[in-house]
């Protein structure tokens, strides 16, 4: 069946499409999910409540792109929502952000327990130091960098799920980087003194 | 300078253990949660609009302006006839002698 043609049938709510829909893409979806927020339930529910997105606005959906650049698109939203929402609960950001004294990498307020199926136990704690840092990024340079290191995503995929230019992309994956090594070389410094 | 070392090589292997992390599959019963929370929308979507189907926007701001005008006219009238209403109960108070005069009588 063409792009086009399933497009249709979801539109029509055929329950055939939306089971494919499912089948297809359901690895892909939580395979994102779990990238951006490291624990299997709560990547799970996000998951889920892409596809219910998927379901009820596919009639906006206007054909501008790719129907799983969409897709991949509104399952980067839905986490980054949910860490939002999460790490406003953990930590006074707006107080951090009037004082300016920005804390250093803290594992115990991370805003999700550390849950992440593809992590082996050797490299559990670096990953969860990581993820720490990767949470202390700023908001592009974030999801830039899990879309491409995390979820394996190429150059040109981030590029058009998030809008923006190759070379801006490549921009932002050198800064967050950087960024990540002061934040790691600070939080081993302190954890060594 | 040996600590710097080890820092560095700490920071390293840490960014790298990223490409040590395995995809993952999605969970178990995915696709039946998904299409079990599809129909429990749908119906709770069914439930709410069975009643109120026929109200469309155009009758609820039909309705509003048809409220504000009877309580405009209603308004209107009680103004009117408040002299009237006031007359009623001093006389009302009269009769029975509740006036505040008449009670003050009673405490001196």
């Amino acid at each position: 069946m063409q792009e086009a043609d399933f497009i249709k049938a979801l539109r029509e709510g055929s329950n055939q499409a939306y089971g494919q829909l499912i089948d297809e893409y359901q690895q892909k979806v939580f395979g994102t999910c779990i990238s951006f927020v490291p624990n299997a339930e709560d990547a799970e529910d996000i998951a889920q409540d892409v596809f219910i997105e998927v379901f009820d606005s596919i009639n906006k959906f206007k054909g501008d792109s790719k129907l799983s650049t969409w897709i991949y698109r509104i399952a980067t939203n839905k986490s980054l929502e949910f860490i939002r929402k999460k790490n406003t609960k953990k930590r006074f950001g707006f107080m951090q952000s009037i004082l300016g004294n920005e804390t250093p990498i803290d594992r115990s307020s991370y805003f999700t327990e550390f849950n992440h199926p593809g992590v082996q136990l050797e490299n559990k704690e670096k990953s969860e130091i990581l993820f720490a840092a990767i949470n202390r990024l700023p908001e592009a340079q974030r999801t830039v960098y899990t879309l491409n290191k995390i979820d394996d995503l190429s150059y040109q995929e981030v590029a058009d799920i998030t809008e923006k230019s190759i070379s801006s992309i490549e921009s932002l994956l050198f800064r967050a980087k950087k960024n990540l090594q002061e934040l790691l070389q600070d939080y081993y410094k302190n954890t060594e003194s | 300078m040996k600590d710097k070392i080890n820092i560095n090589q700490l920071v390293d292997e840490t960014i790298n253990s990223v490409s040590k992390i395995d995809s993952v599959k999605a969970p178990p019963f995915f696709k039946d949660k998904v299409l079990n929370r599809m129909v429990q929308q749908n119906e709770q979507q069914e439930k709410g609009v069975r009643y109120l189907n026929w109200f469309t926007p155009k009758y609820q701001a039909a309705a509003l302006i048809c409220f504000v005008l009877l309580n405009t006219a209603v308004l209107l009238s009680n103004s009117n006839t408040t002299d009237s209403y006031t007359e009623d109960v001093s006389d009302f108070a009269d009769v029975y002698g509740i006036t505040s005069s008449t009670s003050d009588t009673y405490i001196y």
